[in-house]
């Protein structure tokens, strides 16, 4: 191989190197959530306005601890410790069941940066609710 | 021979190092694959609508994308909804999106951190007829966040 080939060869080797970040897919399975995350949701729900501060713990296997403190008008405070489940999709997108003592909350997410950081909706009716976690 | 090839790459190097470091200078490639995000805010149809979402955007570089969003309308959930749209970065990294979900289309403002792989969004439907089919009026202070996967 010719110096010129050499060079051209690595111009392209570099030039691969630099796109296949941009172009490719993030890949998710349950390990790629897991970790500790700090959380706020804010919105409402049954029409009164609620704020949630929490830690949530990911296993990395399907497993959720969770703990958090509930600001909303009635009752005013309310502090919580819960364990969920979850799902995550090949997309990186899922969802986060919370066993709460007397119901079980639906979020559906997505993960971001490196699977550092998510964005989380409330599906369950009655709710507008949602937040941002880091870890 | 090795001498100037050494050379020329590592001007090209600098030359892309620079790049990163002067003026962010953005084009509808600044924005590919998958970015994560969360919107709420309200909508004004006659009576307050209050909205939350997450869900994530897939661009293709190319001025297309694919939405997959999990969303409430004053507590009515639609869940894991798919639609599509087509997007414009301009050169300072601002830049539109415009949301297909038939019946209504739905636009937004945007503006990249290019650092940071993050943009904001806010929605700029000011008392536009969006839903015609039901002759809403459709005022909304509806912003969100996105972050790159």
């Amino acid at each position: 191989m010719t110096s010129k080939n050499r060079f051209l060869t690595m111009c392209l080797l570099v030039t691969a190197v630099l796109l296949l970040p941009q172009i490719s897919h993030a890949t998710c399975t349950l390990a790629s959530f897991s970790g500790a995350f700090s959380y706020t949701i804010m919105g409402t729900s049954d029409g009164q306005p609620l704020v949630i501060n929490g830690t949530l713990a990911a296993d990395g296997a399907g497993n959720l601890a969770d703990s958090n403190v509930v600001t909303r008008p009635f009752p005013p405070l309310v502090v919580n410790a819960d364990v969920g489940t979850y799902q995550i999709n090949s997309d990186c997108t899922g969802s986060l069941i919370f066993h709460f003592s007397s119901e079980i909350v639906h979020f559906d997410f997505s993960l971001a940066n490196g699977n550092t950081q998510f964005f989380a909706v409330c599906s369950d009716p009655a709710t507008e609710l949602s937040g941002f976690a880091s870890m | 021979m090795k001498l100037t090839s050494l050379c020329v790459f590592g001007g090209m190097a600098c030359a892309w190092m620079a790049a990163g470091v002067a003026h962010a200078q953005c084009n509808n490639t600044t924005l590919t694959a998958g970015w994560s995000y969360t919107a709420a805010g309200t909508d004004n149809r006659g009576y307050i609508e209050h909205r939350a979402e997450a869900g994530l955007f897939t661009f293709n570089g190319t001025g297309q994308f694919t939405l997959k969003d999990t969303a409430s309308h004053d507590g009515v959930i639609n869940r894991l909804e798919t639609s599509t749209g087509t997007y414009t970065v301009n050169a300072d990294c601002t830049g539109t999106l415009i949301v297909h979900r038939d019946p209504y289309i739905v636009h937004f403002a945007i503006t990249i951190d290019v650092v940071n792989k993050t943009f904001t969004l806010a929605c700029t439907d000011p008392d536009a007829e969006l839903w015609v089919a039901k002759n809403y009026k459709y005022q909304s202070t509806y912003t969100g966040r996105a972050i790159k996967q």
